[in-house]
Protein backbone atom coordinates (compact mmCIF):
# COMPACT_ATOMS: atom_id res chain seq x y z
CA UNK A 1 0.00 0.00 0.00
CA UNK A 2 1.03 3.59 -0.57
CA UNK A 3 3.10 4.70 2.47
CA UNK A 4 1.18 8.00 2.66
CA UNK A 5 -2.03 6.02 2.83
CA UNK A 6 -0.54 3.77 5.53
CA UNK A 7 0.45 6.81 7.57
CA UNK A 8 -2.97 8.34 7.16
CA UNK A 9 -4.56 5.01 8.13
CA UNK A 10 -2.53 5.12 11.33
CA UNK A 11 -3.58 8.69 12.03
CA UNK A 12 -7.19 7.77 11.35
CA UNK A 13 -7.00 4.82 13.76
CA UNK A 14 -5.64 7.10 16.48
CA UNK A 15 -8.38 9.65 15.86
CA UNK A 16 -11.13 7.00 15.79
CA UNK A 17 -9.77 5.54 19.06
CA UNK A 18 -9.44 8.85 20.92
CA UNK A 19 -12.89 10.15 19.96
CA UNK A 20 -14.98 7.40 21.63
CA UNK A 21 -12.52 7.07 24.54
CA UNK A 22 -12.74 10.71 25.42
CA UNK A 23 -16.54 10.59 25.10
CA UNK A 24 -16.78 7.40 27.16
CA UNK A 25 -14.66 8.81 29.96
CA UNK A 26 -17.57 11.13 30.80
CA UNK A 27 -20.21 8.40 31.13
CA UNK A 28 -19.06 6.12 33.94
CA UNK A 29 -18.75 8.48 36.89
CA UNK A 30 -20.83 8.87 39.97
CA UNK A 31 -22.52 12.26 39.61
CA UNK A 32 -21.92 13.45 43.18
CA UNK A 33 -18.16 12.84 43.20
CA UNK A 34 -15.91 15.58 41.87
CA UNK A 35 -13.65 14.14 39.16
CA UNK A 36 -11.73 15.25 36.14
CA UNK A 37 -8.80 17.35 35.12
CA UNK A 38 -8.75 21.12 35.17
CA UNK A 39 -6.05 23.26 33.56
CA UNK A 40 -4.59 26.07 35.60
CA UNK A 41 -2.39 28.70 33.93
CA UNK A 42 -0.27 30.74 36.35
CA UNK A 43 1.24 34.06 35.30
CA UNK A 44 4.83 34.94 36.14
CA UNK A 45 5.56 38.65 36.43
CA UNK A 46 8.68 40.35 35.06
CA UNK A 47 10.75 39.76 31.94
CA UNK A 48 13.76 38.22 33.64
CA UNK A 49 14.99 34.78 32.51
CA UNK A 50 13.02 32.18 34.44
CA UNK A 51 14.89 30.22 37.06
CA UNK A 52 13.64 27.40 39.21
CA UNK A 53 13.63 29.71 42.26
CA UNK A 54 11.47 32.33 40.50
CA UNK A 55 9.04 29.70 39.25
CA UNK A 56 8.74 28.16 42.70
CA UNK A 57 8.06 31.60 44.15
CA UNK A 58 5.16 32.04 41.73
CA UNK A 59 3.66 28.58 42.19
CA UNK A 60 4.27 28.11 45.93
CA UNK A 61 0.78 29.03 47.09
CA UNK A 62 -0.94 27.50 44.06
CA UNK A 63 0.84 24.18 44.72
CA UNK A 64 -0.19 24.24 48.38
CA UNK A 65 -3.83 24.97 47.46
CA UNK A 66 -3.88 22.23 44.81
CA UNK A 67 -2.25 19.68 47.16
CA UNK A 68 -4.80 20.35 49.93
CA UNK A 69 -7.67 20.32 47.40
CA UNK A 70 -6.55 16.95 46.05
CA UNK A 71 -6.59 15.49 49.55
CA UNK A 72 -10.25 16.41 49.68
CA UNK A 73 -10.98 15.33 46.09
CA UNK A 74 -8.51 12.56 45.22
CA UNK A 75 -10.04 11.93 41.78
CA UNK A 76 -9.30 15.41 40.59
CA UNK A 77 -6.14 16.37 38.72
CA UNK A 78 -4.94 19.93 38.20
CA UNK A 79 -2.49 20.49 35.36
CA UNK A 80 -0.52 23.68 35.80
CA UNK A 81 1.19 25.77 33.18
CA UNK A 82 3.30 28.88 33.70
CA UNK A 83 3.06 31.81 31.33
CA UNK A 84 4.63 35.25 31.43
CA UNK A 85 2.31 37.99 32.62
CA UNK A 86 3.40 40.28 29.75
CA UNK A 87 2.49 37.67 27.11
CA UNK A 88 -0.33 36.03 29.09
CA UNK A 89 -3.26 37.40 27.08
CA UNK A 90 -1.64 36.54 23.73
CA UNK A 91 -0.78 33.02 24.94
CA UNK A 92 -4.32 32.38 26.21
CA UNK A 93 -5.74 33.76 22.95
CA UNK A 94 -3.50 31.37 20.97
CA UNK A 95 -4.56 28.38 23.07
CA UNK A 96 -8.23 29.29 22.85
CA UNK A 97 -7.94 29.52 19.05
CA UNK A 98 -7.31 25.77 19.21
CA UNK A 99 -9.94 25.11 21.91
CA UNK A 100 -7.14 24.36 24.36
CA UNK A 101 -7.49 27.36 26.68
CA UNK A 102 -7.04 26.96 30.45
CA UNK A 103 -10.01 26.42 32.78
CA UNK A 104 -8.53 28.58 35.52
CA UNK A 105 -5.96 31.36 35.45
CA UNK A 106 -4.05 32.68 38.45
CA UNK A 107 -3.13 36.19 37.36
CA UNK A 108 -2.71 39.81 38.48
CA UNK A 109 -5.93 41.77 38.96
CA UNK A 110 -5.30 43.97 35.90
CA UNK A 111 -4.72 40.89 33.71
CA UNK A 112 -8.02 39.40 34.94
CA UNK A 113 -9.81 42.57 33.78
CA UNK A 114 -8.04 42.46 30.41
CA UNK A 115 -8.95 38.78 29.97
CA UNK A 116 -12.65 39.45 30.56
CA UNK A 117 -12.58 42.46 28.20
CA UNK A 118 -10.98 40.29 25.49
CA UNK A 119 -13.62 37.54 26.00
CA UNK A 120 -10.89 35.14 27.11
CA UNK A 121 -12.37 34.76 30.60
CA UNK A 122 -15.93 34.91 31.86
CA UNK A 123 -17.01 37.41 34.46
CA UNK A 124 -18.37 36.14 37.77
CA UNK A 125 -21.36 36.93 39.88
CA UNK A 126 -20.56 35.88 43.41
CA UNK A 127 -23.34 34.85 45.77
CA UNK A 128 -23.79 37.38 48.57
CA UNK A 129 -22.49 34.90 51.19
CA UNK A 130 -19.17 34.47 49.33
CA UNK A 131 -18.94 38.19 48.53
CA UNK A 132 -19.22 39.02 52.23
CA UNK A 133 -16.18 36.82 52.97
CA UNK A 134 -13.85 38.66 50.59
CA UNK A 135 -11.84 41.78 51.41
CA UNK A 136 -13.90 44.67 49.95
CA UNK A 137 -10.88 46.58 48.54
CA UNK A 138 -9.79 43.51 46.58
CA UNK A 139 -13.35 43.09 45.26
CA UNK A 140 -13.49 46.77 44.29
CA UNK A 141 -10.35 46.36 42.15
CA UNK A 142 -12.03 43.52 40.22
CA UNK A 143 -15.49 44.97 39.80
CA UNK A 144 -17.11 45.05 36.38
CA UNK A 145 -20.24 47.21 36.64
CA UNK A 146 -23.00 46.58 37.51
CA UNK A 147 -22.43 43.40 39.56
CA UNK A 148 -19.79 41.35 37.79
CA UNK A 149 -16.25 40.52 38.87
CA UNK A 150 -13.22 39.86 36.65
CA UNK A 151 -12.14 37.02 38.95
CA UNK A 152 -11.95 35.76 42.49
CA UNK A 153 -9.20 37.46 44.56
CA UNK A 154 -7.19 34.76 46.30
CA UNK A 155 -4.16 36.44 47.83
CA UNK A 156 -2.55 39.84 48.27
CA UNK A 157 1.15 40.54 47.93
CA UNK A 158 1.96 43.90 49.47
CA UNK A 159 5.04 45.97 48.71
CA UNK A 160 7.56 46.23 51.54
CA UNK A 161 11.08 47.36 52.36
CA UNK A 162 13.57 44.46 52.46
CA UNK A 163 17.03 45.03 53.88
CA UNK A 164 20.14 43.31 55.14
CA UNK A 165 20.13 43.48 58.96
CA UNK A 166 23.89 43.05 59.12
CA UNK A 167 24.23 46.44 57.37
CA UNK A 168 21.23 48.27 58.84
CA UNK A 169 19.41 47.75 62.18
CA UNK A 170 16.08 49.18 61.05
CA UNK A 171 14.64 50.45 57.76
CA UNK A 172 14.67 54.29 57.34
CA UNK A 173 11.30 55.81 58.18
CA UNK A 174 11.42 58.65 55.66
CA UNK A 175 12.64 59.17 52.10
CA UNK A 176 15.07 61.84 53.38
CA UNK A 177 16.52 59.37 55.91
CA UNK A 178 16.86 56.83 53.11
CA UNK A 179 19.03 59.16 51.00
CA UNK A 180 20.94 60.25 54.17
CA UNK A 181 21.71 56.60 54.97
CA UNK A 182 22.80 56.15 51.34
CA UNK A 183 25.22 59.08 51.69
CA UNK A 184 26.53 57.29 54.80
CA UNK A 185 27.33 54.15 52.79
CA UNK A 186 24.05 52.18 52.68
CA UNK A 187 23.68 50.64 49.23
CA UNK A 188 20.10 51.44 48.21
CA UNK A 189 18.45 49.85 45.18
CA UNK A 190 15.59 51.44 43.26
CA UNK A 191 13.91 50.09 40.13
CA UNK A 192 12.83 52.52 37.43
CA UNK A 193 9.75 50.46 36.59
CA UNK A 194 6.94 52.87 37.50
CA UNK A 195 4.92 50.38 39.58
CA UNK A 196 7.95 49.50 41.68
CA UNK A 197 8.63 53.19 42.30
CA UNK A 198 5.10 54.45 42.86
CA UNK A 199 5.44 53.96 46.66
CA UNK A 200 7.73 57.04 46.72
CA UNK A 201 5.17 59.38 45.13
CA UNK A 202 3.11 59.66 48.37
CA UNK A 203 6.01 60.76 50.63
CA UNK A 204 6.95 63.45 48.08
CA UNK A 205 3.40 64.56 47.32
CA UNK A 206 3.23 63.40 43.70
CA UNK A 207 0.61 60.64 44.02
CA UNK A 208 -2.37 62.96 43.47
CA UNK A 209 -0.76 64.49 40.38
CA UNK A 210 -0.23 61.04 38.81
CA UNK A 211 -3.78 59.93 39.64
CA UNK A 212 -5.22 63.20 38.27
CA UNK A 213 -3.13 62.97 35.09
CA UNK A 214 -4.07 59.30 34.55
CA UNK A 215 -7.76 60.16 35.07
CA UNK A 216 -7.46 62.98 32.52
CA UNK A 217 -8.14 65.77 35.05
CA UNK A 218 -6.17 69.04 34.80
CA UNK A 219 -3.47 69.36 37.49
CA UNK A 220 -3.67 71.99 40.24
CA UNK A 221 -0.49 74.05 40.73
CA UNK A 222 0.29 72.19 43.99
CA UNK A 223 -0.10 68.81 42.26
CA UNK A 224 2.26 69.83 39.46
CA UNK A 225 4.81 70.99 42.06
CA UNK A 226 4.49 67.62 43.85
CA UNK A 227 5.14 65.76 40.60
CA UNK A 228 8.22 67.89 39.90
CA UNK A 229 9.45 67.34 43.49
CA UNK A 230 9.23 63.57 43.06
CA UNK A 231 11.08 63.64 39.73
CA UNK A 232 13.73 65.92 41.29
CA UNK A 233 14.12 63.43 44.18
CA UNK A 234 14.70 60.64 41.66
CA UNK A 235 17.23 62.76 39.84
CA UNK A 236 19.01 63.57 43.15
CA UNK A 237 18.98 59.88 44.08
CA UNK A 238 20.88 59.12 40.88
CA UNK A 239 23.64 61.59 41.79
CA UNK A 240 24.22 59.61 44.98
CA UNK A 241 26.93 57.03 44.29
CA UNK A 242 25.32 54.58 46.72
CA UNK A 243 21.88 54.59 45.09
CA UNK A 244 21.76 51.94 42.40
CA UNK A 245 19.14 52.34 39.72
CA UNK A 246 18.06 48.95 38.33
CA UNK A 247 15.72 48.20 35.43
CA UNK A 248 13.15 46.07 37.29
CA UNK A 249 12.24 44.70 40.73
CA UNK A 250 13.81 41.30 39.99
CA UNK A 251 17.22 42.96 39.54
CA UNK A 252 16.77 44.48 43.02
CA UNK A 253 15.97 41.09 44.55
CA UNK A 254 19.07 39.62 42.89
CA UNK A 255 21.13 42.53 44.26
CA UNK A 256 19.97 41.87 47.82
CA UNK A 257 20.44 38.11 47.42
CA UNK A 258 24.02 38.62 46.19
CA UNK A 259 24.61 41.23 48.95
CA UNK A 260 25.41 43.91 46.34
CA UNK A 261 22.50 45.96 47.77
CA UNK A 262 21.52 46.57 51.40
CA UNK A 263 18.02 48.05 51.07
CA UNK A 264 15.37 47.58 48.37
CA UNK A 265 11.63 47.96 47.90
CA UNK A 266 10.42 44.36 47.52
CA UNK A 267 7.20 42.47 47.09
CA UNK A 268 6.03 40.07 49.80
CA UNK A 269 6.07 37.33 47.16
CA UNK A 270 9.89 37.55 47.13
CA UNK A 271 10.23 36.87 50.86
CA UNK A 272 10.52 33.06 50.73
CA UNK A 273 13.40 33.32 48.25
CA UNK A 274 15.12 36.10 50.22
CA UNK A 275 14.72 34.20 53.52
CA UNK A 276 16.19 31.08 51.92
CA UNK A 277 19.45 32.92 51.16
CA UNK A 278 19.69 35.70 53.77
CA UNK A 279 18.12 33.78 56.68
CA UNK A 280 18.02 35.82 59.89
CA UNK A 281 19.84 38.75 58.23
CA UNK A 282 16.71 39.58 56.23
CA UNK A 283 14.91 42.59 57.64
CA UNK A 284 11.35 43.40 56.53
CA UNK A 285 9.49 46.62 57.20
CA UNK A 286 6.93 48.92 55.66
CA UNK A 287 8.29 51.47 53.18
CA UNK A 288 9.47 54.94 54.28
CA UNK A 289 7.06 57.86 54.40
CA UNK A 290 8.02 61.49 53.81
CA UNK A 291 7.23 65.13 54.52
CA UNK A 292 4.15 65.06 52.27
CA UNK A 293 2.54 61.83 53.40
CA UNK A 294 2.82 58.09 53.98
CA UNK A 295 4.21 55.75 51.30
CA UNK A 296 1.88 54.69 48.49
CA UNK A 297 2.84 51.08 47.79
CA UNK A 298 0.98 48.97 45.24
CA UNK A 299 -0.40 45.66 46.46
CA UNK A 300 -0.25 42.89 43.89
CA UNK A 301 -3.54 41.06 43.82
CA UNK A 302 -3.52 37.44 42.66
CA UNK A 303 -6.83 36.49 41.15
CA UNK A 304 -8.42 33.30 39.85
CA UNK A 305 -10.08 34.00 36.50
CA UNK A 306 -12.24 31.41 34.72
CA UNK A 307 -11.61 30.34 31.13
CA UNK A 308 -14.32 30.01 28.49
CA UNK A 309 -13.28 26.69 26.88
CA UNK A 310 -14.16 24.38 29.80
CA UNK A 311 -16.50 21.41 29.66
CA UNK A 312 -19.18 21.22 32.39
CA UNK A 313 -16.97 18.92 34.44
CA UNK A 314 -13.84 21.06 34.05
CA UNK A 315 -15.92 24.07 35.06
CA UNK A 316 -17.15 22.23 38.19
CA UNK A 317 -13.59 21.33 39.18
CA UNK A 318 -12.37 24.88 38.51
CA UNK A 319 -15.16 26.46 40.56
CA UNK A 320 -14.72 24.00 43.44
CA UNK A 321 -10.98 24.75 43.49
CA UNK A 322 -11.61 28.51 43.51
CA UNK A 323 -14.10 28.26 46.38
CA UNK A 324 -11.65 26.02 48.26
CA UNK A 325 -8.83 28.54 47.76
CA UNK A 326 -10.96 31.16 49.48
CA UNK A 327 -11.69 29.04 52.55
CA UNK A 328 -10.39 30.65 55.77
CA UNK A 329 -8.52 27.52 56.84
CA UNK A 330 -6.40 27.21 53.67
CA UNK A 331 -5.86 30.99 53.54
CA UNK A 332 -4.73 31.08 57.15
CA UNK A 333 -2.40 28.08 56.63
CA UNK A 334 -0.83 29.67 53.54
CA UNK A 335 -0.38 32.99 55.33
CA UNK A 336 1.21 31.67 58.50
CA UNK A 337 3.31 28.92 56.85
CA UNK A 338 5.13 31.10 54.33
CA UNK A 339 4.52 34.64 55.63
CA UNK A 340 4.78 36.01 52.12
CA UNK A 341 1.18 36.98 51.42
CA UNK A 342 -1.98 38.27 53.04
CA UNK A 343 -5.29 36.45 52.75
CA UNK A 344 -8.29 37.90 50.91
CA UNK A 345 -10.80 36.18 53.19
CA UNK A 346 -11.85 38.59 55.94
CA UNK A 347 -12.60 35.70 58.32
CA UNK A 348 -9.01 34.48 58.68
CA UNK A 349 -8.46 34.63 62.46
CA UNK A 350 -6.32 37.62 63.54
CA UNK A 351 -4.08 35.20 65.49
CA UNK A 352 -2.84 33.92 62.10
CA UNK A 353 -1.63 37.46 61.23
CA UNK A 354 0.25 38.22 64.40
CA UNK A 355 3.93 38.23 63.36
CA UNK A 356 5.97 41.42 62.75
CA UNK A 357 6.33 40.62 59.03
CA UNK A 358 2.58 40.10 58.57
CA UNK A 359 1.89 43.27 60.56
CA UNK A 360 4.21 45.23 58.24
CA UNK A 361 2.25 43.74 55.31
CA UNK A 362 -1.03 44.84 56.86
CA UNK A 363 0.30 48.38 57.29
CA UNK A 364 1.45 48.33 53.68
CA UNK A 365 -2.00 47.21 52.51
CA UNK A 366 -3.65 50.04 54.46
CA UNK A 367 -1.23 52.53 52.87
CA UNK A 368 -1.92 50.94 49.48
CA UNK A 369 -5.59 51.90 49.73
CA UNK A 370 -4.46 55.37 48.63
CA UNK A 371 -2.68 53.95 45.58
CA UNK A 372 -5.42 51.47 44.56
CA UNK A 373 -6.68 54.26 42.31
CA UNK A 374 -3.45 54.18 40.32
CA UNK A 375 -3.59 50.39 39.97
CA UNK A 376 -7.10 50.79 38.52
CA UNK A 377 -6.37 53.80 36.31
CA UNK A 378 -3.04 52.56 35.03
CA UNK A 379 -3.06 48.77 34.79
CA UNK A 380 0.30 47.02 34.38
CA UNK A 381 1.24 46.79 30.72
CA UNK A 382 -0.85 49.85 29.75
CA UNK A 383 1.14 51.80 27.11
CA UNK A 384 0.89 54.89 29.38
CA UNK A 385 2.52 52.90 32.20
CA UNK A 386 5.37 51.92 29.86
CA UNK A 387 5.76 55.55 28.78
CA UNK A 388 5.89 56.64 32.46
CA UNK A 389 8.62 54.05 33.07
CA UNK A 390 10.55 55.39 30.07
CA UNK A 391 10.34 58.98 31.32
CA UNK A 392 11.26 57.99 34.89
CA UNK A 393 14.29 56.14 33.48
CA UNK A 394 15.33 59.22 31.51
CA UNK A 395 15.11 61.39 34.65
CA UNK A 396 16.88 58.84 36.84
CA UNK A 397 19.78 58.64 34.38
CA UNK A 398 19.94 62.42 33.96
CA UNK A 399 18.93 62.46 30.28
CA UNK A 400 16.22 65.04 30.99
CA UNK A 401 15.69 67.33 33.95
CA UNK A 402 12.81 67.02 36.43
CA UNK A 403 11.31 70.28 35.10
CA UNK A 404 11.37 69.04 31.49
CA UNK A 405 9.95 65.66 32.52
CA UNK A 406 7.01 67.09 34.51
CA UNK A 407 5.05 68.22 31.45
CA UNK A 408 6.04 65.09 29.51
CA UNK A 409 4.74 62.83 32.33
CA UNK A 410 1.39 64.65 32.41
CA UNK A 411 1.06 64.33 28.61
CA UNK A 412 2.12 60.65 28.66
CA UNK A 413 -0.44 59.78 31.35
CA UNK A 414 -3.40 61.45 29.64
CA UNK A 415 -6.04 58.82 28.81
CA UNK A 416 -6.07 57.81 25.16
CA UNK A 417 -9.38 58.29 23.36
CA UNK B 1 11.77 12.15 32.86
CA UNK B 2 8.51 11.23 34.63
CA UNK B 3 7.78 14.94 34.98
CA UNK B 4 8.32 15.44 31.25
CA UNK B 5 6.03 12.51 30.37
CA UNK B 6 3.54 13.73 32.95
CA UNK B 7 3.50 17.17 31.32
CA UNK B 8 2.89 15.62 27.90
CA UNK B 9 0.23 13.07 28.93
CA UNK B 10 -1.45 15.49 31.35
CA UNK B 11 -2.94 17.46 28.47
CA UNK B 12 -4.75 14.45 26.90
CA UNK B 13 -8.08 15.00 28.73
CA UNK B 14 -8.39 18.28 26.83
CA UNK B 15 -9.22 16.11 23.79
CA UNK B 16 -12.63 15.51 25.39
CA UNK B 17 -13.71 19.12 24.90
CA UNK B 18 -16.48 19.38 22.27
CA UNK B 19 -14.67 22.16 20.40
CA UNK B 20 -11.52 19.98 20.19
CA UNK B 21 -13.54 16.91 19.14
CA UNK B 22 -15.10 18.95 16.32
CA UNK B 23 -11.64 19.86 15.02
CA UNK B 24 -10.43 16.24 15.28
CA UNK B 25 -13.58 15.12 13.43
CA UNK B 26 -12.81 17.60 10.64
CA UNK B 27 -9.28 16.18 10.33
CA UNK B 28 -10.68 12.63 10.24
CA UNK B 29 -13.16 13.62 7.49
CA UNK B 30 -10.37 15.26 5.48
CA UNK B 31 -8.22 12.11 5.76
CA UNK B 32 -11.08 9.74 4.85
CA UNK B 33 -12.27 11.84 1.89
CA UNK B 34 -8.75 12.22 0.46
CA UNK B 35 -8.16 8.47 0.85
CA UNK B 36 -11.42 7.63 -0.92
CA UNK B 37 -10.57 10.03 -3.74
CA UNK B 38 -7.05 8.57 -3.99
CA UNK B 39 -8.33 4.99 -4.10
CA UNK B 40 -10.88 5.72 -6.78
CA UNK B 41 -8.19 7.05 -9.10
CA UNK B 42 -5.75 4.16 -8.54
CA UNK B 43 -1.96 4.48 -8.02
CA UNK B 44 0.08 7.14 -9.77
CA UNK B 45 0.94 10.82 -9.64
CA UNK B 46 -2.56 12.02 -10.59
CA UNK B 47 -4.19 10.31 -7.59
CA UNK B 48 -1.68 11.97 -5.26
CA UNK B 49 -2.57 15.36 -6.67
CA UNK B 50 -6.25 14.59 -6.20
CA UNK B 51 -5.67 13.41 -2.62
CA UNK B 52 -3.89 16.66 -1.84
CA UNK B 53 -6.66 18.68 -3.51
CA UNK B 54 -9.34 16.76 -1.57
CA UNK B 55 -7.54 17.44 1.73
CA UNK B 56 -7.32 21.12 0.82
CA UNK B 57 -10.98 21.39 -0.23
CA UNK B 58 -12.32 19.56 2.83
CA UNK B 59 -9.94 21.49 5.07
CA UNK B 60 -10.98 24.90 3.70
CA UNK B 61 -14.70 24.03 3.77
CA UNK B 62 -14.46 22.68 7.33
CA UNK B 63 -12.43 25.67 8.44
CA UNK B 64 -15.06 28.00 6.95
CA UNK B 65 -17.92 26.16 8.67
CA UNK B 66 -16.12 26.16 12.05
CA UNK B 67 -15.32 29.86 11.69
CA UNK B 68 -18.94 30.69 10.83
CA UNK B 69 -20.03 28.68 13.89
CA UNK B 70 -17.46 30.71 15.94
CA UNK B 71 -15.60 27.54 16.87
CA UNK B 72 -11.81 27.29 17.32
CA UNK B 73 -9.88 26.04 14.29
CA UNK B 74 -6.13 26.29 15.05
CA UNK B 75 -5.70 22.63 16.02
CA UNK B 76 -7.55 21.43 12.90
CA UNK B 77 -5.44 23.75 10.71
CA UNK B 78 -2.25 22.37 12.29
CA UNK B 79 -3.22 18.70 11.82
CA UNK B 80 -4.55 19.20 8.27
CA UNK B 81 -1.31 21.02 7.40
CA UNK B 82 0.58 17.95 8.64
CA UNK B 83 -1.59 15.63 6.53
CA UNK B 84 -1.12 17.90 3.50
CA UNK B 85 2.61 18.03 4.25
CA UNK B 86 2.79 14.24 4.15
CA UNK B 87 0.88 14.20 0.86
CA UNK B 88 3.16 16.84 -0.68
CA UNK B 89 6.22 14.84 0.44
CA UNK B 90 4.78 11.74 -1.27
CA UNK B 91 4.24 13.76 -4.44
CA UNK B 92 7.82 15.02 -4.37
CA UNK B 93 9.19 11.54 -3.68
CA UNK B 94 7.09 10.12 -6.53
CA UNK B 95 8.70 12.64 -8.89
CA UNK B 96 12.12 11.91 -7.43
CA UNK B 97 11.75 8.22 -8.37
CA UNK B 98 12.73 9.24 -11.93
CA UNK B 99 16.22 10.26 -10.97
CA UNK B 100 16.79 8.75 -7.48
CA UNK B 101 17.22 5.00 -6.88
CA UNK B 102 14.59 3.32 -4.64
CA UNK B 103 17.13 2.51 -1.90
CA UNK B 104 17.77 6.26 -1.47
CA UNK B 105 14.12 7.25 -1.49
CA UNK B 106 13.18 5.07 1.48
CA UNK B 107 15.73 6.62 3.90
CA UNK B 108 14.72 10.05 2.65
CA UNK B 109 11.09 9.26 3.47
CA UNK B 110 11.60 7.48 6.80
CA UNK B 111 14.70 9.17 8.21
CA UNK B 112 14.27 12.73 7.04
CA UNK B 113 10.85 13.88 5.83
CA UNK B 114 8.49 12.12 8.24
CA UNK B 115 10.59 12.63 11.40
CA UNK B 116 10.96 16.30 10.40
CA UNK B 117 7.18 16.74 9.96
CA UNK B 118 6.44 14.87 13.21
CA UNK B 119 9.01 16.90 15.13
CA UNK B 120 7.42 20.06 13.71
CA UNK B 121 4.00 18.86 14.87
CA UNK B 122 5.29 18.02 18.36
CA UNK B 123 7.09 21.36 18.64
CA UNK B 124 3.97 23.29 17.63
CA UNK B 125 1.81 21.27 20.03
CA UNK B 126 4.23 21.97 22.89
CA UNK B 127 4.09 25.66 21.95
CA UNK B 128 0.31 25.43 21.97
CA UNK B 129 -0.04 23.58 25.26
CA UNK B 130 3.04 24.22 27.31
CA UNK B 131 5.87 26.62 27.86
CA UNK B 132 9.33 25.82 26.57
CA UNK B 133 10.98 27.77 29.39
CA UNK B 134 9.05 25.71 31.90
CA UNK B 135 9.89 22.39 30.19
CA UNK B 136 13.55 23.37 30.19
CA UNK B 137 13.48 23.56 33.98
CA UNK B 138 12.12 20.03 34.46
CA UNK B 139 14.91 17.96 36.02
CA UNK B 140 15.66 15.05 33.68
CA UNK B 141 17.12 11.63 34.50
CA UNK B 142 15.76 11.51 38.02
Amino acid sequence: MNPALQAMNGALRVLLLTLPLSLLSGCVLAPEELRGTAYLAISVEGDQPLTKAILQEEVLQAQAIVAAFRQLHPHVAIETNLLRESAFIEEVRRRQAAGLGPDLMLVAGSTAHALVEADLARSLELPQTTRRQVDPDSLARLEIPPRGLAGLPILRRPQLACFNRTRLAASPTSTDDLLREARGGLRVGLAVESRSLFWSTGPLGADRAIIAAAAGRPLAAGEREGLQRWLAWLSAANFNQQVFIEPDPEALVQGLLERRLDWIPCNSGNLSRLRGTLGASLGVSDLPGGPYGPPTPITRLRVLAFGTDSTARQRNVAEALAVFALNPWIQSTLTSDNQDMLPTNRFVPPSALHTPVLKAMQRSVRQADASDAIARLLPAGDPRDRELTRLVTAVAFGEITATEATGAVVRALAPRP
Amino acid sequence: MNDLLGQMVGWLPMLGRPQVLLQLALVAVAVVVSRLVGRRCGPGGRSRWLELAATGVVGVLGWGLLTIARQPTALAVLLITLVAGLQVSELVLHRAERWLPEDQIQPLRHLLIRPFLLAGLLWTLIEQLDTRAELALIPLGR
